[in-house]
């Protein structure tokens, strides 16, 4: 690992600048993913401090080494993830088990380490790569955050999601709480997990248009 | 702001009894010109106005009737003092410059002390002068707060010949007037020609389709009625609220319906003393948009200087082109064309449910992604990307702009061209209130801000119909409605009940057609409106007539480049090769480049056909329309940025970070446009011997390594490293003038 903090930097830059769309995979290295997954929530939920929900999307995918993440709350307290054509969304309802959450998450992107995690914001890339390696006790290897693919599909700073969705003439998966990720606090005392779940549902079902009508089309040959 | 603010301003409207009659000066004028038979040298009208104090009758009088307060009365003055300097020093002298004979004749001069106000105007060459045009200027200055004033005095002073000093003619103080006698207007003693009027059902049949059109009954669609009521010393009154034969008051939307009878709907307008009705934009209950408006008003400076029949001509001549612009180049529906009472034209058309759409608050943001300047479009919550009335408002405007820049110069009537001396045919309209341009035609659109329109019923001033315009049949402007004084005839209330009563009505049995979404769609291609609107986004409707005519062309052409590249990158994106209806977009596409005026257009079809029918990724082709657009760019607006790198510039360039980042920009766009265009050159194999092509095989090899090293070139900052790759740097920016002179050259062989 480098010293000095500029060739670190220029080495991140190198590393996007070379970054090679390596996403092709086999069907059979996703269903192990999947599967190592499907295990890990599962036993998170028999802890019942950590809540999760999952479903199945009937939609077909090709078998692409990708997966969509969405961190809802000011403290992330839902995990939102797609891989493949499956949706876990992973949260706790109090405050005091959110290292609990916290340990489940990082145990999934151990998972997903030669995945490509698309996101549609700064806010994942900088709580996984520089909050949550300071927060876990387990993880005594921070470099492995570092080496996590996380890429922002934005088009420019603070773009929208949703005129990034009209600008293809596609439309909004429907959002109970209309676009308003503020109130997801507010929810979270009142209890309202059903309503940030939905937001969460919505959230990573547009990305995942704009990843697969945009940013597949514009990077792939 | 205090408490009495608002209490205030009612104050001073109610003070507003007096104006000044400027007829003396008009005769003094006239005089002048008729007596001396060597028109004069020199010729400076001076106002002066004394601007009231404490002590001044004026203030007296509210004070003993108990309206004003003694601790208000220095706060009155200063706000009356501040009105009559606003008043009079709009931008007269700024929009007069624009006109060349006016300009070297004439200077004006506003002063404005704490105790008075004056005006100069002074005039040399009388001979490029009619004195009614000089009135026009002088009138100019008749604005309403000088009604406040004790005294308006004028001087009149000529000099006959060059030599000699000006010698006043006229001096005397202006006739005070009661405000209201001044004018004329429509009043209480008019009621009953009013009600005969109302009186004939089909008016009532006439304005009720206009209130509830077909399909838009229901009671969720219902806009806003205001109507007119008559006084008997004032102008009629806009009022929202009637008193009903119950002796309730309530929105006269929610009293009238589609289903009430003649007599009670009479009834109503008996009660009220309604003169006529204005429904409103927008929806009472969804606040939905539902008409759009462009409104022509002729300015006052003009109606003075001009006559009306010229006035006319002029108003004419416009609306009938920017119909023709309507149906022919945008492809919409005949407008509704209506007179509307005075001397202006109302253009209109009703907008269907789903045509202008806002979901999540951004209106029809398919088709506005393109336009400049996002970021703040989308800070922006009034702007026409979140805002609906925004929107069809600026859509209107961009048509306005549109016809004020293509108008022939033979379609405005001669006199106005030649009196007022116009070099630049955009300087006699403006598109805002706002505009420095004081005495154009406002082409006016702020009524689509939820605001109101007068619909079949009578102007409060003039007593006339606004009647529609055109021919049912032709869809042309009605021949005998070109003269003004038959206009006059026409839109009398008699005639018109006449007519309805010797059974001709379809000349008054038109209604506004509809614009659908897929209309909305066709106005916002990089072929048709998109431009325009884009010089309107980034230069906002008030300075956007002040363009000079070459900076104009640069900003349309410029748009028109960088719209059609983006739209066909956006477009492209968006369709699936696996879409059954791909034929119709296909066919979409070919017609938007066939039409187009863009100079590369022919190298762009030929990269679509291959992404159509030789399998061509989406990457491949955005990097070739990329090039193309670069290409054209730098063909029409940039040539010179096409030379090669000077040896002095070398050691800068590779000190300086910043500019050498900018410098490898250039070489990778450079080396990009030279490969697709070699590429596309190649296609035709004639054009290329076999040994040309095994020297370009080899260039593009060097030329992707050398790429490749622009990357790392890029992030390097230290000295050392810098060192190490001097070598590189030296071959790229050969390689650079090697690129930049071949493009030269073919670009400059194409121009």
């Amino acid at each position: 690992m480098p010293n000095n903090n500029n060739e670190l930097k220029e080495e991140k830059e190198l590393r996007r600048l070379w970054i090679s769309f390596r996403l092709q995979g086999d069907l059979k290295e996703i269903k192990k993913a999947v599967s190592s997954i499907d295990s890990i929530v599962s036993s998170a939920k028999e802890g019942k401090k950590v809540r999760a929900r999952q479903f199945e999307l009937k939609e077909r995918f090709p078998p692409y080494k990708y997966a969509i993440i969405d961190l809802e709350g000011d403290a992330p307290k839902l995990f939102g993830l797609v891989v493949s054509n499956q949706v876990y969304q992973i949260f706790v309802t109090d405050e005091n088990y959110l290292l609990n959450l916290y340990e489940v998450v990082w145990k999934i992107l151990n998972e997903l380490i030669d995945f490509y995690l698309f996101t549609f914001s700064n806010y994942e890339t900088r709580f996984l790569k520089e909050i949550l390696p300071f927060k876990l006790k387990e993880a005594r290897d921070r470099t492995f955050f570092q080496f996590l693919k996380i890429v922002n599909i934005q088009r420019r700073d603070f773009e929208g999601l949703v005129p990034a969705l009209y600008s293809l003439n596609e439309s909004f998966y429907r959002d109970p709480l209309l676009r308003d990720s503020k109130k997801i606090e507010l929810h979270f005392k009142k209890k309202n997990y059903f309503l940030i779940l939905e937001h969460n549902k919505s959230c990573l079902l547009s990305t995942l248009k704009i990843v697969r009508k945009r940013y597949l089309k514009l990077n792939l040959i | 702001m205090n408490f009495y603010d608002t209490n205030l301003q009612y104050l001073m409207s109610d003070m507003l009894v007096y104006s000044y009659d400027f007829g003396p000066i008009k005769e003094a004028i006239k005089n002048i010109f008729e007596e001396i038979s060597t028109i004069p040298f020199e010729l400076v009208v001076i106002v002066i106005a004394k601007a009231p104090t404490i002590e001044s009758p004026l203030i007296q009088r509210f004070c003993e009737e108990g309206k004003l307060k003694s601790f208000q009365k220095k706060e009155v003055c200063v706000k009356i003092k501040e009105a009559i300097k606003g008043a009079l020093s709009n931008e007269l002298e700024s929009s007069l410059n624009r006109f060349s004979k006016i300009k070297k004749c004439s200077k004006i001069k506003v002063k404005s002390n704490f105790s008075e106000f004056r005006v100069k105007i002074s005039v040399h060459r009388l001979h490029s002068f009619s004195p009614k045009l000089l009135f026009a200027v002088i009138n100019h200055f008749n604005v309403d707060p000088l009604g406040y004033c004790d005294e308006v005095e004028t001087i009149v002073s000529v000099a006959r010949t060059e030599e000699s000093n000006l010698e006043p003619v006229f001096k005397e103080k202006l006739p005070k007037l009661p405000a209201v006698e001044s004018k004329k207007f429509v009043s209480l003693e008019d009621k009953e020609s009013v009600l005969d009027f109302f009186r004939c059902p089909e008016v009532k049949e006439i304005l009720f389709s206009h209130f509830f059109p077909r399909g838009l009954e229901n009671d969720r669609m219902r806009t806003e009625i205001t109507y007119d009521a008559l006084r008997g010393d004032v102008v009629a009154q806009k009022r929202r609220k009637v008193l009903l034969p119950s002796g309730e008051y309530e929105n006269l939307h929610d009293a009238i319906t589609p289903y009430i009878t003649h007599e009670k709907f009479l009834q109503i307008v008996d009660i009220n003393n309604i003169l006529g009705f204005y429904p409103s934009v927008r929806t009472a209950k969804t606040q939905e948009i539902v008409t759009a408006i462009i409104d022509i008003d002729v300015s006052s400076f003009l109606r003075t200087s001009f006559s009306p029949s010229i006035i006319w001509n002029l108003v004419i001549s416009l609306t009938e082109e920017i119909v023709k612009n309507l149906t022919t180049f945008l492809r919409l529906p005949t407008p509704l064309v209506v007179f509307s009472g005075s001397r202006g034209v109302h253009i209109t058309y009703r907008l269907a449910a789903d045509s202008v759409n806002s979901d999540f608050n951004y209106v029809n943001y398919s088709e506005l992604y393109l336009l400049p300047s996002q970021k703040s479009l989308v800070k922006n919550k009034n702007s026409l990307i979140h805002s609906k009335f925004t929107f069809v408002r600026s859509l209107m405007q961009a048509i306005l702009l549109y016809t004020a820049q293509n108008i022939p110069r033979e379609r405005i009537p001669k006199t106005i061209t030649e009196r007022l001396g116009i070099t630049r045919i955009m300087d006699l309209f403006t598109l805002s209130v706002f505009s420095r341009n004081k005495i154009g035609v406002l082409l006016d659109t702020s009524s689509n801000n939820s605001s109101v329109f007068r619909v079949f019923s009578i102007h409060p001033t003039t007593g006339l119909v606004s009647i529609p315009l055109l021919d049912p049949k032709t869809k042309k402007i009605r021949t005998e409605l070109k003269n003004y004084t038959n206009l006059k005839e026409a839109s009398k209330p008699e005639t018109i009940t006449k007519n309805l009563k010797a059974g001709i009505k379809e000349m008054y049995y038109q209604f506004p057609p509809e614009i659908t979404r897929d209309h909305i769609r066709y106005l916002l291609r990089p072929d048709t409106l998109l431009p325009t609107l884009s010089i309107i986004v980034r230069f906002s409707d008030r300075w956007a007539t002040e363009r000079s005519p070459w900076s104009m062309k640069f900003w349309l052409e410029m748009y028109q480049l960088n719209n059609f590249y983006d739209y066909l990158i956006a477009k492209m994106l968006s369709l699936e090769r696996s879409d059954r209806k791909i034929g119709i977009s296909y066919q979409e596409i070919v017609e938007l480049i066939d039409k187009s005026k863009v100079k590369t257009k022919k190298f762009a079809r030929e990269v679509i056909d291959d992404y159509f029918f030789r399998n061509l990724s989406f990457k491949a082709l955005k990097a070739r329309l990329d090039a193309f657009h670069d290409l054209d760019f730098y063909a029409s607006f940039k040539f010179t940025d096409l030379a090669a790198l000077p040896p002095e510039r070398f050691e800068r360039l590779f000190s300086n970070f910043r500019e050498r980042n900018l410098f490898f920009r250039k070489f990778t766009s450079f080396f990009n446009a030279t490969l697709v265009l070699l590429g596309q050159y190649s296609r035709e194999e004639s054009r290329i011997t076999p040994n040309a092509r095994q020297s370009l095989e080899l260039l593009s090899k060097r030329a992707r390594l050398l790429n490749e090293k622009v990357n790392l070139l890029k992030l390097a900052k230290e000295k050392e490293k810098k060192l190490m790759v001097k070598k590189d740097f030296v071959q790229i920016s050969c390689l650079f003038n090697l690129l930049s002179k071949f493009l030269q050259e073919v670009i400059g062989r194409a121009k």
